[in-house]
């Protein structure tokens, strides 16, 4: 049975760092978001200390049937953290680093989780750092961490829109698979890096789910309908997440995004991509509607 | 005799407004296969489920097949062995995902 179009989301990604100028009420955004029950909560903080805020948040969520993930470096966790971090009902933890040197002191840390809660690294990739997946793989294998999460880039914000080139997929493809993998649960978002590491293997998923399975809440508290889309929907400062899901804003969204890129017209590789990543075509392209530019440097 | 259990680590959730719509669609007489009214998610995977579905993941509380059947039986009207072979079906795809565990 095909999920379709849903009312509600089923994650909501919520990132609190950077801390804005005008922090958003907090435990109004929390009531918000336990109203529309959705089954994820994914916290980003990677700030230079973990937040109160966050603190705050867990115990606000704590009883509910929600799982909150967090995601934060590796310098903001320590013994007394984790203790608290599993008293206030974390289901995982995710330990962020965009370098293979980033990596170093995560073993110690997994080690001091012990089974309290999941946890896995959240590796964000750039242009900088790409050559280093199959490295960061084979220390996930080397050191018994059986999660790796390639984070979806946060284009609401500064950063540069990532594209992997036609050559460049194919050298990663290649060193990939010297390694196997297969007992490492990877979590892609995006369906060109998806490729690399599962050639043989359509991206999963009907297509973009911005809006529809997800939502993304940026420090601020405007809601977008995926961290790298960045149309905004709303702010929380003056609408609920109720109003938004309902609104006319949302509802076009989705039936814009639910339309595949024109461009891709009977591409034979459709069903490979679901029609790419719309936040990328917009934020390079102009347009959600355009084609995916990670598709036109693979094609080219 | 085996008894089900859900597998703690799934979320899940029903979806009110497609249950009712479901069950006014059965109170009519209409089919309502095609209606999800529940969402599963373990592991990545996502699994949606009709009425009949949901209805039996959630009687996945420690009760034997029969047991879940028998109870099915007072709010379906099906023949017995004709629910209790896609009971069985249904339990084994869902043992198969992770989604269940069989226990003693």
């Amino acid at each position: 049975m095909s999920l379709g179009e849903l009312a509600r989301p089923l994650t909501i990604y919520w990132d609190l760092t950077p801390l804005p100028a005008i922090s958003p009420d907090y435990t109004r955004i929390c009531h918000h978001i336990a109203a529309i029950k959705p089954l994820q909560l994914h916290l980003l903080d990677c700030g230079p200390a973990l937040d109160q805020t966050c603190f705050s948040i867990l115990e606000q969520m704590r009883g509910t049937p929600l799982a909150v993930v967090l995601t934060t470096v590796p310098n903001n966790i320590s013994e007394a953290s984790l203790d608290r971090l599993h008293n206030l009902g974390l289901r995982g933890l995710l330990l962020y680093a965009a370098s293979c040197a980033e990596l170093a002191g995560i073993t110690a840390i997994r080690d001091d989780v012990g089974g309290r809660f999941a946890t896995g690294i959240a590796f964000q990739v750039n242009h900088g750092n790409w050559q280093e997946l199959p490295r960061v793989v084979t220390f996930c294998l080397e050191h018994g961490i059986s999660s790796l999460t390639l984070p979806m880039q946060r284009l609401y914000g500064d950063e540069p829109a990532f594209t992997l080139a036609a050559q460049e997929q194919a050298t990663l493809t290649e060193l990939l698979a010297r390694l196997d993998y297969s007992a490492l649960r990877l979590t892609i978002h995006d369906p060109f890096l998806w490729r690399a590491f599962n050639p043989t293997t359509p991206f999963p998923g009907g297509g973009c789910q911005a809006a529809n399975t997800m939502l993304a809440i940026s420090p601020d508290g405007t809601v977008y309908p995926c961290p790298t889309l960045p149309l905004a929907l709303g702010n929380l400062h003056t609408s609920t997440l109720t109003e938004i899901l309902a609104s006319a804003a949302k509802i076009d969204m989705r039936k814009m995004l639910r339309e595949l890129p024109e461009a891709c017209g009977d591409c034979a590789e459709l069903h490979q991509c679901r029609g790419g990543c719309r936040g990328r075509s917009y934020v390079l392209q102009g347009s959600a509607c355009s084609l995916d530019p990670a598709c036109e440097r693979s094609v080219n | 005799m085996r008894r089900i259990q859900r597998n703690p680590d799934v979320l899940w959730r029903e979806e009110d407004e497609q249950r009712d719509q479901a069950r006014n669609a059965l109170e009519q007489g209409d089919d309502a296969e095609d209606i999800a009214t529940s969402l599963l998610f373990n592991n990545g995977v996502m699994l949606s489920l009709n009425i009949l579905g949901t209805e039996i993941w959630k009687l996945c509380d420690g009760r034997t097949t029969e047991e879940i059947v028998a109870e099915l039986l007072t709010c379906f009207e099906v023949e017995e062995d004709e629910l209790s072979a896609d009971v069985t079906a249904f339990l084994n795809e869902l043992a198969t995902k992770g989604f269940i565990r069989y226990g003693e």
